[in-house]
């Protein structure tokens, strides 16, 4: 006997018959197709929360990012470069993809007054800077008031050091 | 006015000159504390700030508001406010001993030490500059 809910009754005098799961083809009783069926649909509708909530953190980080453009500039105050402007936009997109809701939002998206971008986190009492400019690129982290610097830093870095500034 | 003449219950201002140096939660920017090539050594601070009138009493070409510290503040940090009074600005001082920019780590943690150091930020509802508009 096949049903139309995506399982298939192998034994439908049982209370609890074995049932056919459609999805993963395992053999499961009707109870735990249930809870299956449950968690999956929980399952969907968070990763859709989270995609919405992604698409909004990027908007305000994008937003924030065009946003430098409208400054007014002269020869002692630098506009970011296009193609600073270009590397922390693909930097902070792949990051925002990778957390997801768990993104952490940055207090500060600034120029460094030098041709570069300056963004700054705190969280949890800890604080994360990067600067990015044709100058020089660095990554400084700071907990109990003790700083530490990572010249050059790779996205691996940066992750790394935003789950830290994610943990309680 | 002598540096003596400063008392660690004096108000000093750091005067807000990019508007991102503040964000909508009232926060300051660590980058307000930082020194940059330019800047030689010394972080400008006003000694009194009575903006009226869109007209900066500091003599900038533009500025949002002020961050408020206190001298003893800046000194329990061992650094050093000295008057630097200029033409079109009388209250000018600076702030001396900071880390120097090429110092990345020593600068950035001096700037959370300064910036935690903030009594209160006021920001102008307007922009202001040397020249009345």
């Amino acid at each position: 006997m096949t049903s139309n809910a995506g399982f298939k009754f192998s034994n439908s005098l049982s209370r609890n018959p074995i049932v056919t799961d459609f999805d993963t083809g395992q053999s499961i009783t009707l109870d735990e197709l249930g809870r299956r069926k449950a968690e999956r649909e929980f399952q969907r509708k968070a990763s859709s929360v989270n995609d919405s909530i992604r698409e909004e953190n990027w908007l305000v980080i994008e937003s924030k990012l065009d946003a430098l453009l409208d400054e007014e500039y002269d020869e002692d105050f630098l506009a970011p470069t296009d193609s600073v402007l270009e590397r922390v936009k693909k930097l902070l997109s792949g990051i925002n993809k990778f957390f997801g809701y768990e993104m952490p939002m940055p207090s500060f998206i600034i120029p460094d007054r030098e041709g570069g971008v300056r963004i700054e986190w705190k969280l949890n009492s800890k604080h994360l800077r990067l600067v990015l400019s044709e100058k020089q690129t660095y990554l400084y982290f700071e907990q109990n008031y003790k700083g530490e610097v990572t010249p050059d830093f790779s996205t691996e870095q940066l992750v790394e050091k935003l789950k830290q500034l994610n943990q309680k | 006015m002598l540096e003596s003449s400063i008392s660690d219950n004096s108000k000093v201002y750091r005067a807000i000159l990019y508007r991102w140096w503040t964000n909508e939660n009232n926060e300051v920017a660590r980058d307000a504390f930082l020194l940059k090539d330019k800047d030689k050594g010394e972080l400008s601070i006003l000694l009194k700030a009575d903006c009226v009138a869109r007209i900066c009493s500091g003599g900038f070409n533009t500025c949002f508001g002020e961050i408020l510290l206190k001298a003893g503040k800046i000194r329990d940090l061992k650094l050093e406010i000295k008057p630097d009074p200029l033409p079109h600005s009388p209250y000018h001082a600076v702030i001396l001993n900071l880390p120097l920019p090429e110092d990345i780590k020593r600068a950035e943690e001096m700037a959370t030490l300064l910036s935690e150091s903030v009594e209160a930020v006021q920001r102008k509802p307007e922009k202001y500059s040397r020249n009345q508009p």
